[in-house]
């Protein structure tokens, strides 16, 4: 508890500057193609200023910061300091790949939380991520910042990294297909896989896929590798827009340290087998 | 043995227990030192209570951690929420967690086992350096005063129950705790007497067999700080990263050069068994 405290006020003291550096243009994500009453967007802003955003139609009149990172399908971890603290996010995109048990590392970066309201500009908020609430038109930002303030802010926020896309048709045509899904939408990324594997397979610093095998987080969308069904809005509506450019995959082992450890274990088991049957009785 | 190298092996497996959170590289410090500690320990020493209390303590920290932290994203049970504390979901992340710590705290308590199983109290005092060996000496003497006062008091309760006296509750605290600390002041007024008698502070402390490094000592003494400096080196310069569980558990990586260093701490196993054997 004492950690998160300390880090949302950290989060107050060295984001500041952050703040100001953002532009005051609104954070805006085109959500033409939903097919819900009610949109809101995620940006996601990785350490390497890498952004991910998705776009995410909801049926309520709000949805709270938690449901609606869950709902936009990038993959997530929260922990749950309980009361009014709430879900504290731990990891977003698989960054970082591992954390502490608490969530927050005494040192390094964490998940800074932004929120700009009705094309507003960002603003840092010092609650968890399940105690913020959202309605038709605000924007959940997440930045990975270093948490002991010594780093500048970057120099870009992710807010307008998404561009705008064009307006849909004011009236379909009679032709029309039916409501876009992610599959169809011509700039959208399969939602339910990391982002970057299919929207912006050149982008810079984009990675390849996660490894086969490994396992997926769970409330996280599966990899690429066995693409997994939309993921749905409290409101039932379908995620209807991403753009993405995730640099970060999953952790793997490697096989040969593996190997070069069981034998190693095999050595010290067979010492200790040997001393426990040289050892005499009594 | 020299003491100074078994106490150099102690702080190179300590530092490898302590420092590294990878299950890999505490699962073979403690191995290595469970080799070590039924290599180098007396043959009237006793090991099991060491080793059960140690079980138990490794049990304890799973199971507290699996109860505590509600942590990880691989569910297994739950408790009611209603449950203060330990209510909430049971997850698999929090188990390993629990099972790292485990080894890591069994690793420690066994780096230091064989400086209290293969060592004489006076050893580990004349392996001080010699500025530190008069504080030492003070504090040791003290400390074995605790034993002693113990014994005392088992004494003078027992006969005084003998004599008919009462033993229990605070009125008989009196008669019992005046006689125990008068056998204590005697017994240190002996001591002090016995260290006069021994010319104590009148010079270096002579032994009548002088001891000196034999190769299996300098062995385990390079090998140990090989080990110890990997260790800090590849914590320093990001070789060995932390490893967390959360939010699923992921294989570690696992370098060569801590495996190595694991393994140079299983060398007195191999000198000083070797050198006992040729003794």
């Amino acid at each position: 508890m004492r950690a998160l405290i300390t880090r949302l006020v950290l989060a107050a003291v060295t984001a500041a500057p952050a703040v100001a550096l953002l532009p005051t243009s609104p954070a805006r994500i085109d959500c033409a193609g939903a097919a819900a009453t009610h949109h809101a967007g995620v940006v996601v802003e990785h350490g390497n200023g890498s952004v991910l955003t998705r776009c995410v139609a909801f049926g309520g009149d709000s949805i709270t910061g938690y449901d609606l990172l869950k709902a936009s399908g990038i993959q997530s971890s929260t922990a749950d300091y309980g009361g009014s603290l709430g879900q504290a996010v731990c990891q977003i995109d698989y960054e970082p790949p591992s954390y502490p048990q608490s969530c927050f590392s005494s040192g390094g970066s964490y998940w800074a939380i932004f929120a700009a309201r009705q094309g507003g500009s960002w603003q840092l908020t010092s609650r968890g991520v399940s105690n913020m609430s959202f309605a038709d038109g605000d924007v959940e930002g997440f930045r990975y910042d270093d948490q002991g303030g010594s780093l500048p802010p970057p120099d870009r926020s992710a807010a307008g990294a998404c561009p705008p896309q064009p307006p849909p048709p004011s009236t379909p045509p009679q032709s029309a297909p039916p409501p876009p899904t992610p599959a169809q939408h011509p700039s959208s990324s399969t939602p339910g896989t990391p982002a970057g594997n299919t929207a912006a397979p050149a982008a810079p610093g984009a990675v390849a896929p996660p490894a086969a095998g490994t396992p997926p987080a769970s409330d996280a969308e599966a990899p690429s590798t066995t693409p997994a069904a939309p993921p749905s809005t409290p409101g039932g509506a379908p995620v209807v827009d991403a753009i993405a450019a995730s640099p970060v995959a999953p952790p793997s082992g490697n096989a040969g340290g593996w190997i070069s450890a069981s034998i190693a274990v095999a050595v010290m088991l067979s010492v200790l087998g040997w001393q426990v049957a040289r050892r005499p009785r009594g | 043995m020299s003491p100074r190298c078994l106490a150099a092996w102690s702080a190179a497996a300590l530092t490898t227990a302590l420092v590294s959170t990878q299950p890999v590289y505490r699962l073979l410090t403690l191995l290595a030192a469970l080799n070590v500690v039924l290599a180098t320990a007396q043959p009237h020493r006793r090991l099991r209570p060491l080793l059960v209390a140690t079980t138990i303590a490794m049990a304890l920290a799973v199971v507290l951690n699996v109860l505590l932290s509600h942590t990880g994203d691989t569910d297994f049970a739950a408790l009611p929420s209603s449950i203060p504390v330990f209510g909430g979901r049971l997850t698999l992340e929090a188990t390993v967690y629990g099972a790292d710590a485990a080894v890591g705290l069994a690793g420690a308590v066994l780096a230091v086992a064989p400086l209290n199983l293969a060592l004489e109290p006076h050893d580990l005092v004349d392996a001080l350096p010699r500025a530190l060996q008069r504080t030492a000496m003070a504090a040791a003497a003290a400390l074995n005063l605790v034993p002693g006062i113990g014994r005392s008091y088992v004494a003078v309760r027992d006969a005084q129950r003998m004599r008919g006296l009462p033993v229990r509750g605070v009125r008989a605290l009196p008669d019992l705790l005046v006689p125990v600390a008068l056998s204590a002041m005697e017994d240190s007024l002996q001591l002090a007497e016995a260290m006069e008698a021994r010319a104590y502070g009148s010079g270096p402390r002579t032994h009548y067999r002088v001891r000196r490094l034999a190769a299996a000592d300098v062995a385990v003494l390079l090998a140990s700080m090989t080990a110890l400096l990997i260790t800090i080196g590849a914590r320093v310069s990001g070789g060995d990263d932390d490893w967390y569980p959360y939010p699923t558990v992921t294989a570690p990586a696992v370098s060569a050069l801590m495996l190595t260093a694991c393994l140079l701490l299983l060398t007195p196993v191999m000198a000083w068994r070797r050198s006992r054997s040729a003794a």
